[in-house]
């Protein structure tokens, strides 16, 4: 497969769209605290906020690497192919994000 | 924990949102794709994946359940304090850490020491009282407590689990493959559907909504799922064509985070449904559902509507608070709902003084056909409010105008139905077959019907569809015309069709919109009955007649 001009505007708005859609998810996080000093809801709570906040940064860390495949792939309809079959490999085999 | 749920919850929603746009960018972009088939269907299946992963139906659990916890053990440390801080210092008594109560120390008065010991055994039998209520808050707060930590701790677990398998290892049930074979389908009824919901994973519920992205408006799911499927559904249809009806959810839902989207639906009907709750249906503890009249659109009257719903809310919630420590009722919270959820009919407007109809108008409501329809809808949606409720419940089925008819038709459907009291107002008749006998066949104890009809109203006086409320045995007739409230405040009477929910001249709601929140408050007592002569000159004569159309 060849040229790819056609497509290149395509390709660089959906990287530009899909890092924007990392950011938002990666910026996300509970601030709000729960104070029950004497109660496991506080540590519970806490627990949550961390998890939470990890779970953003995969998420969202998911889709920078879509972008950035998007990006550096632009000019080989292979590259992508191939850039796309290997993140969705790594996503559900459970392969964390780089 | 109320206030960390919300947090959750709207980071939650950015996050679906995030997530559905990104998706939706992705589809967009292969949707012009001129190159590779095998490029743009690996660039679909990646974004498919990421958008299915159970990270936000996980999350929505856990502030659910922070939620209904929070909401249950606010409500224990509120009696608590109400006991601790005013009613046992009032009483000259003392109360330690573990809620043990002393009275006072009765001198011993001269020679009359008879009087003394019964003095003091009084005093110990009062101080033994507030104990025991004190201890039994304990309890039941300590048993919440546990009950929250051991849900977080399960819902904790489903998130570690999505930070290993972001994908979802979890294998789906047979159940939920079933259906998403499409070789069955979601059990119909509200509760089985409720039960059914309950036992599912995380990942099972993200399947079934990438399934089916109308699985919000079923009847039984919780409020927060609900919520959450219908503000994505709400934002993909918003993207995809610009419509009054879309733009007025969006307008009732904009700047209030608590306000739920229970019901969005532009395809299945004659016109686009919709409902909104003010407040969470599940955690509250009075709840209730308003169903709109004549000539009612999603694009013309959701936000107004839910304006309303939120007057009612704060007008009830506050003379919940004003009631006197001890009272069980103090404090409780209340949520209540703006159905649009059936197609209405549509007469043209009301002339400027909103007292005459149209004739050709007219006509357009001499049909009960849309409220039968309507009224098996609403049904299933006060059943399904009554099997995804917390803890118990006050429910309130509030009707106007045609939506009254269609309020008293679901109350006479098959079945149990989880309603309290019914209050309907400004209504042309409840289809009773005797248009002069008891009311009959609703869901209801005696006693818990109520009904306005305010002056020169000229549906309510049509009886047109059997004996208007004002005229059937059973409803309590509460007032319509201008008084003082027992809060000290003047308001306005209501006059004609549509002024019952509205605020007067002065800003607060009408007497009829005061007895509205005092009824959906489960505080009867509070709410203005209306005097002997409460028919107007106009409801005497249209009365005099057997019905227009019956």
């Amino acid at each position: 497969m060849g040229g790819m001009d056609a497509d290149l505007p395509t390709l660089d708005w959906l990287a530009s769209v899909l890092a924007a859609h990392a950011d938002a998810i990666e910026k996300l996080g509970v601030t709000a605290r729960i104070t029950m000093p004497d109660s496991p809801i506080q540590a519970l709570s806490a627990r949550i906020a961390d998890g939470a906040a990890r779970s953003f940064e995969i998420l969202g860390g998911n889709y920078r690497q879509m972008a950035d495949a998007t990006r550096a792939s632009r000019n080989s309809y292979n590259g992508l192919d191939t850039a796309f079959a290997d993140q969705l490999h790594r996503y559900t085999d459970e392969i964390p994000p780089r | 924990m109320v206030g960390f749920a919300a947090d959750l919850t709207v980071q939650n929603d950015t996050l679906s949102t995030e997530v559905e746009r990104a998706n939706r960018d992705v589809d967009t972009a292969m949707n012009t794709w001129k190159g590779s088939a095998a490029t743009a269907a690996a660039a679909r299946s990646l974004s498919h994946h990421l958008a299915a992963g159970h990270l936000g139906e996980t999350l929505v659990a856990i502030a659910d359940h922070l939620d209904t916890y929070g909401a249950e053990m606010d409500g224990y440390r509120t009696a608590l304090l109400g006991i601790v801080d005013h009613e046992v210092p009032g009483a000259g008594m003392r109360v330690d850490d573990d809620g043990n109560v002393t009275a006072p120390t009765v001198p011993i008065a001269g020679k009359n020491s008879v009087t003394t010991a019964l003095v003091q055994q009084i005093l110990d039998g009062q101080a033994a009282g507030f104990q025991s209520r004190i201890k039994t808050l304990l309890t039941r707060f300590a048993d919440a407590e546990g009950s929250a930590a051991q849900a977080i701790t399960a819902d904790l677990q489903n998130l570690s689990d999505y930070e290993k398998t972001p994908a979802g290892s979890r294998a789906t049930g047979a159940a939920v493959r079933a259906i998403l074979d499409g070789r069955a389908q979601l059990p119909a009824d509200p509760q089985q559907l409720h039960d059914f919901w309950e036992g599912l994973t995380p990942a099972e519920k993200d399947a079934l909504w990438q399934h089916d992205q109308y699985l919000g408006n079923r009847d039984g799911l919780p409020a927060v799922d609900r919520d959450r499927f219908n503000r994505m559904k709400l934002d993909d249809e918003l993207a995809r064509a610009e419509s009054g009806d879309l733009e007025a959810v969006r307008t009732a839902l904009a700047g209030h985070r608590d306000r739920m989207l229970m019901l969005l639906d532009t395809q299945s009907g004659g016109m686009a449904r919709a409902a909104v709750s003010v407040g969470n249906p599940d955690t509250a503890q009075n709840v209730s559902v308003t169903a709109p009249g004549l000539n009612t659109t999603v694009g013309g009257s959701l936000p107004g509507m839910v304006g309303e719903a939120q007057k009612m809310k704060y007008t009830a919630e506050k003379e919940l608070d004003n009631l006197p420590d001890g009272d069980p009722k103090k404090g409780q919270s209340v949520a209540t709902i703006a159905w649009i959820g059936a197609d209405l009919p549509h007469t043209g407007a009301l002339d400027k003084a909103d007292t005459y109809l149209d004739p050709a108008g007219l006509l357009n409501v001499a049909s009960d056909d849309m409220a039968k329809k309507g009224a098996h809808r609403l049904a299933s949606f006060y059943d399904g409010l009554g099997a995804s409720h917390d803890g118990s419940m006050h429910m309130t089925a509030v009707g106007h105008s045609y939506g009254s008819l269609m309020t008293g038709l679901a109350l006479r459907e098959p079945g149990k139905h989880p309603v309290d009291d019914m209050l309907v107002y400004g209504s042309p008749g409840l289809d009773l077959p005797d248009t002069r006998s008891p009311a009959t066949g609703f869901t209801l104890a005696p006693g818990h019907m109520y009904e306005m009809t305010a002056h020169n109203d000229p549906v309510a006086h049509l009886n047109a569809f059997g004996a208007g409320p004002e005229n059937i045995q059973g409803f309590t007739h509460l007032e319509t015309g201008a008084t003082t409230t027992d809060d000290g405040i003047h308001r306005d009477g209501a006059t004609g069709h549509s002024e019952y929910p509205r605020p007067g001249d002065n800003g607060q709601l009408r007497t009829t919109g005061w007895n509205i929140a005092m009824i959906v408050a489960g505080l009867p007592s509070h709410a203005v009955t209306a005097g002997p002569g409460h028919q107007d000159a106009m409801g005497r004569i249209m009365n005099g007649l057997e019905g227009i159309f019956g």
